[in-house]
């Protein structure tokens, strides 16, 4: 069982992460915008954010600016969004995302394999 | 033909055909000029000569015909004939003193009888005797001759023998021999003043053998002096014109040195004399060919200037456009950040605003360019939004998350989910094509595993051909073959190929993969048992939005864009990608791509 953080402004698709994360015994935390995230993230400390990046007010690219994933080396992101361009796949990995998926390819079940998978990935040397 | 290569050779013309004009105008003129100079000099010192050499002759014969017709020498010598007297020999001898001591050029003077016995000389050695075997006894007895005994004395001084009867009451009485310096005429011939370093004059008349004598010293060369028929100067010189009585402008004659002279001819006036005053061509053109020279020169300079000249010039116009072409180059290849530098120099002329035009250009393309880039991705963002949503509540109904389905209402939701994956292909393919057109995929190439790719694939579309009873075989060497390969964009690729294989193959076909490999290409083949396609149908395979009627679907299935972006996929790897078929008897789609990364 796991924390994790699933950060969608999409209502629906917030919606069917959080029941197949529920459902595979997690506990989840929903932020609808990065700065939603930004503050559940300092409040809790998920074990993993599932972050999507075009959002209102504080975008995904944003929120892990702010956040910067070296100060929390236990948690990990997977960026998960419908923008499939090499160029924000770059940038996140110079932001320390090693995860970008495209939601239109996963069925949630696909998701929360591949959500237990990094779970039990090594941390990152801090 | 460069533009620079242009401008030379144009700017090139318009200097050297007016120098040569010039320069040929000027050389024709001088030409002329020259000649006509040379002409008019040589006429001028030929009639100067005939003169000279006319007045000694003329003078020679006057002062001969003077002596003897004096009336004390005839009748003088008529008397001695008959008295023979101490007296009247005196007389004569005083008489011959006189003459000489008065004449300076004459050297010796004899009296002889009309038989050539020397009656009185003043050289005392001479008399008694007998010259009626010198060449002149003959004709003096008849008449004076003042030209054609011309010798050389032991001092090799040039002399003449002035040669006459002496008459008393129409009868000869004596002979007359005078010994007569010819250093008047010698001096006359040897005059080269006015006729430059080759220029002289020769005079000449017949000798007994028919050929040219010249009476004087030749300039170059001393010894031919009354050398008889001394013939070394061929049958037409100048020289044998003016003995035959022509006075005559020779432009184009030889000399007897063989050399090409400009001569001018004059006969001797009274005499079986002639002229020749003539100048050797070469020094006459000297100045021509120092023009010529120094034309050649100047064209060269001209030449060498203008090519300067003419690649600055052009330089000048093409420079810019060179820049202007490397960035319209690199803007063509899709370096949509390209700038040309017009510099503060240029801000105001041609190229400036050309320069300027082209930046804003390019600025605008590249706007254009992103804002096309941020639409594509946000256009393919908003369509797989809602239908990612659809696909995640069906799953969630097909996995059971909300309660066990029946039989149907899983068909049902499976056809569902089926149109929505569609959907989302179109996107993914629509998204690709763009992605490929523009240029902007990126393969991101690994070493991949075809042979497990390929497996994948089929694991993953086995159940849509179980659907059919359809097999699906993977036919790999043992050793797994491998290819530096995008693998996703390759799983794209197999995907299309397999699924179209799958769609336009009837019930029960078999459908294989086959992956072969040697040290360089790796070679995918995907055949199915399918209704082929005709010659005619291959073509239309690869075009955008093309779709062949599929008998197993009354509406035809897919989107037309999955073989138009595999051919691109293929060819972003450097690969081909063939397709043998007919109509009936199943398609084979042939890969070939290179293992490593070129």
């Amino acid at each position: 069982m796991a924390l994790i953080l699933i950060v969608e402004d999409h209502p629906d698709l917030q919606q069917i992460y959080s029941i197949a994360a529920k459902d595979a015994g997690h506990k989840i935390l929903l932020a609808k915008d990065g700065t939603e995230a930004l503050k559940q993230a300092a409040e809790n400390t998920p074990d993993l954010i599932l972050l999507d990046i075009l959002m209102p007010k504080v975008n995904g690219a944003e929120f892990l600016e702010s956040y910067d994933l070296k100060k929390h080396p236990q948690t990990k992101v997977i960026v998960f969004s419908n923008m499939d361009s090499p160029v924000l796949e770059h940038q996140m990995a110079d932001l320390g995302v090693n995860l970008y998926l495209v939601k239109a390819e996963y069925t949630p079940k696909e998701l929360m394999g591949i959500i237990d998978g990094a779970l039990k990935s090594t941390p990152p040397a801090a | 033909m460069s533009i620079v290569q242009k401008i030379i050779l144009w700017f090139l013309g318009l200097i050297l055909v007016p120098t040569l004009l010039v320069g040929g105008i000027l050389f024709l003129g001088f030409n002329h000029y020259m000649i006509d100079e040379a002409v008019g000099n040589l006429s001028h010192q030929a009639d100067v000569q005939q003169q000279r050499v006319e007045a000694v002759v003329n003078q020679n014969t006057v002062q001969l015909s003077g002596f003897t017709s004096r009336i004390l020498l005839p009748t003088t010598l008529d008397r001695y004939n008959h008295t023979h007297t101490a007296g009247d020999l005196a007389l004569l001898s005083s008489t011959i003193d006189a003459a000489k001591s008065q004449t300076p050029k004459y050297q010796d003077i004899s009296i002889l009888s009309l038989d050539g016995k020397v009656i009185v000389s003043t050289m005392p050695s001479a008399v008694g005797q007998d010259y009626s075997t010198k060449k002149y006894f003959a004709k003096a007895k008849v008449k004076n001759d003042t030209t054609d005994y011309l010798f050389m004395d032991d001092k090799g001084e040039l002399n003449i023998n002035l040669v006459g009867p002496i008459m008393y009451q129409s009868s000869p009485v004596g002979i007359i021999v005078i010994d007569a310096s010819a250093a008047d005429l010698m001096s006359i011939i040897t005059d080269y003043s006015g006729l430059g370093n080759t220029g002289e004059t020769e005079l000449a008349k017949y000798g007994a053998n028919g050929g040219v004598m010249y009476l004087a010293p030749l300039r170059f060369d001393k010894t031919a002096t009354l050398q008889p028929g001394a013939d070394h100067m061929g049958t037409d010189s100048p020289v044998m014109r003016a003995i035959d009585g022509q006075a005559a402008t020779l432009l184009h004659a030889m000399n007897y040195q063989h050399k090409p002279v400009i001569a001018i001819t004059r006969p001797i006036k009274g005499t079986n004399w002639g002229i020749a005053v003539e100048t050797e061509r070469a020094e006459v053109y000297q100045p021509l060919y120092n023009l010529r020279d120094t034309l050649v020169l100047l064209i060269f300079v001209v030449l060498v200037f203008g090519v300067f000249i003419a690649l600055y010039a052009a330089r000048l116009i093409t420079d810019p456009i060179i820049t202007l072409s490397i960035a319209a180059k690199a803007v063509s290849t899709g370096d949509l950040s390209q700038r040309v530098d017009h510099g503060s120099n240029n801000d105001n002329n041609e190229f400036g605003v050309l320069a300027h035009t082209f930046n804003t250009m390019a600025s605008h393309l590249e706007k254009l360019d992103k804002m096309k880039t941020e639409f594509i991705l946000l256009t393919s963002h908003q369509l797989r939004t809602p239908a990612s949503a659809v696909k995640g509540f069906l799953s969630l109904l097909l996995d059971g998350y909300a309660k066990p389905l029946s039989a149907k209402q899983r068909e049902l939701l499976l056809s569902a989910y089926e149109e929505n994956e569609q959907q989302l292909r179109l996107v993914n393919q629509i998204l690709s094509i763009s992605q490929a057109e523009s240029d902007q995929m990126v393969l991101s190439r690994s070493e991949t595993d075809l042979g497990k790719l390929a497996e994948e694939i089929v694991d993953q579309l086995k159940p849509i051909a179980l659907e059919h009873r359809q097999t699906i075989a993977v036919r790999t060497s043992p050793e797994s073959p491998k290819a530096m390969v995008d693998q996703e964009k390759m799983r794209m690729v197999l995907e299309n190929l397999v699924s179209n294989a799958i769609k336009y193959s009837p019930d029960k076909g078999e459908i294989t993969i086959s992956i072969k490999q040697d040290a360089d290409t790796s070679v995918i083949k995907v055949r199915d048992q399918g209704y082929g396609v005709g010659p005619d149908e291959i073509d239309q395979l690869f075009k955008k939005f093309s779709r062949l009627p599929n008998p197993n679907s009354v509406t035809a299935q897919g989107s037309g864009l999955g073989l138009y972006l595999v051919k691109m996929l293929v060819e972003l790897h450097a690969g081909t990608i063939e397709v043998e078929s007919k109509p009936g008897r199943g398609t084979t789609f042939v890969i070939k791509l290179p293992n490593k990364q070129e």
